[in-house]
């Protein structure tokens, strides 16, 4: 089992940024009839999305929330020694993504700049890597950011248009000798369902064709979510002797309020401790974890540190587990943008 | 109301099927029976019988027969 420990990294601060643009279910009656988006919101539990506006991309929100925690930390762009986006959204075909948002950012030359393809589990995976990173060089600070828009990848007329919510967050990373607690982390993939989420073509297998939406298999994606997500949590817990009573948060991807109901049941957790997000921002597939976190921490009344265990599942599959402590001064914040980059004039515009 | 009744008003309720096609429904057969719908089925059932069912039966219930024989595991005689 591929279960890992990072020691002496440090989170610094959450900061999450969402298109200005909320579209309540109920309201989508121009591609459902009411019945349906009825039975979809009582089913899943989502009354709401934001959704990018026409120019919007993940990379703009991650872009907005990296600017917005950069600021807020007071940290120097030359301090940055590490910048991972992680998404199923990207700018172009090439370069990566992370080095637009590097130039963007105005970080240094001598900050490593990667993209990471990755959906729900993106916040896991992106935990795991960065810290592995962090600790095996001389990289200080770094940034993790997460984002998705999806609202753009899945077809407007399947229910999954109706459950992907778009948004962008940066997650500060800092070297902590000091750190009380390490990271810990469990990460799985099954490459034998590949197709259960899938965009066939736009790559260099199937360039020139039309199936460029991403279909999920409903059937697979439920299965593994209800099977495999309770298991591993249990085995990460027992693998690294962790209570239940441990755990101030249960940080977990934001599939469906069912799917989350059965995780509580079957892994015996608090529900009081397990938050849902999806109620207003929908699926927000790589952004979904951090988001859980910050609305958690801004919620919270401060004065305490807080434990979090966070577990994503989503397109591989692949999935993962991770716990983390979070100091109690940890900045946390969440905004809405209309904000977008114009490449041609190399600037950001606000849309109207 | 009888067990049968409880049955298939959980698919009803659940599905917003129209009772004649309950007998040979299958899953995925009808566009609300997909995940979604599925959770809710068994959220229905499970309130209905006052049970817990198991991860592996929640995924074998794949249509209104199958879901006869997995009740049984649990005593729910139809």
């Amino acid at each position: 089992m591929p279960f890992g420990t990072i020691h002496n990294v440090s989170l610094r601060g959450i900061t999450c940024a969402l298109p200005d643009n909320r579209v309540f279910t109920r309201e989508r009656t121009d591609l459902f009839d009411a019945e349906e988006l009825k039975r979809f919101e009582e089913g899943t539990g989502v009354t709401s999305t934001c959704r990018t506006l026409e120019k919007q991309l993940a990379s703009d929100l991650c872009y907005e929330a990296a600017e917005a925690l950069l600021n807020k930390l007071g940290w120097e762009r030359e301090s940055i020694g590490a910048l991972i986006y992680i998404s199923s959204s990207f700018d172009y075909l090439a370069p990566a993504t992370a080095c637009v948002l590097q130039h963007r950012l105005g970080l240094s030359v001598e900050c490593i700049a990667e993209d990471i393809n990755m959906g729900c589990s993106a916040y896991v995976y992106g935990l795991a890597t960065i810290g592995s990173l962090m600790q095996t060089s001389d990289v200080k600070r770094a940034l993790l950011l997460c984002g998705e828009n999806s609202s753009k990848a899945v077809d407007p007329q399947s229910t999954s248009g109706l459950l992907y919510g778009d948004a962008g967050t940066a997650t500060a990373l800092e070297k902590d000798e000091r750190a009380a607690y390490p990271i810990h982390y469990l990460l799985l993939t099954d490459g034998n369902k590949f197709k259960s989420i899938f965009a066939r073509d736009g790559g260099e297998r199937h360039p020139h064709g039309e199936n460029n939406h991403v279909k999920t298999s409903s059937v697979d994606v439920f299965a593994f979510s209800i099977r495999e997500v309770p298991k591993s949590i249990i085995e990460f817990m027992e693998r690294f002797d962790i209570q239940r009573d441990d755990i101030d948060l249960y940080a977990f991807y934001q599939a469906n309020e069912k799917v989350i109901g059965r995780i509580i049941k079957w892994c015996k957790l608090p529900p009081e401790k397990v938050p849902l997000t999806l109620t207003k921002f929908g699926n927000t597939s790589a952004a979904s974890i951090p988001i859980v976190i910050a609305t958690d921490i801004l919620n919270r009344e401060h004065g305490s540190d807080v434990h979090v265990l966070a577990s994503g599942l989503g397109v591989g599959l692949s999935w993962g587990v991770a716990d983390i402590f979070l100091a109690k001064d940890m900045l946390a914040d969440m905004f809405f943008t209309r904000n977008y980059y114009d490449d041609d004039n190399d600037c950001t515009v606000t849309a109207p | 109301m009888t067990n049968l009744e409880k049955y298939r008003q959980a698919f009803i309720t659940a599905l917003n099927a129209d009772e004649n096609i309950l007998d040979d429904l299958n899953y995925q057969d009808i566009k609300e029976w997909d995940s979604v719908g599925h959770m809710s089925l068994v959220a229905e059932l499970e309130d209905a019988f006052d049970i817990e069912m198991e991860t592996d039966d929640i995924i074998d219930f794949s249509s209104y027969k199958k879901g006869m024989e997995i009740l049984r595991k649990y005593h729910v005689e139809l």
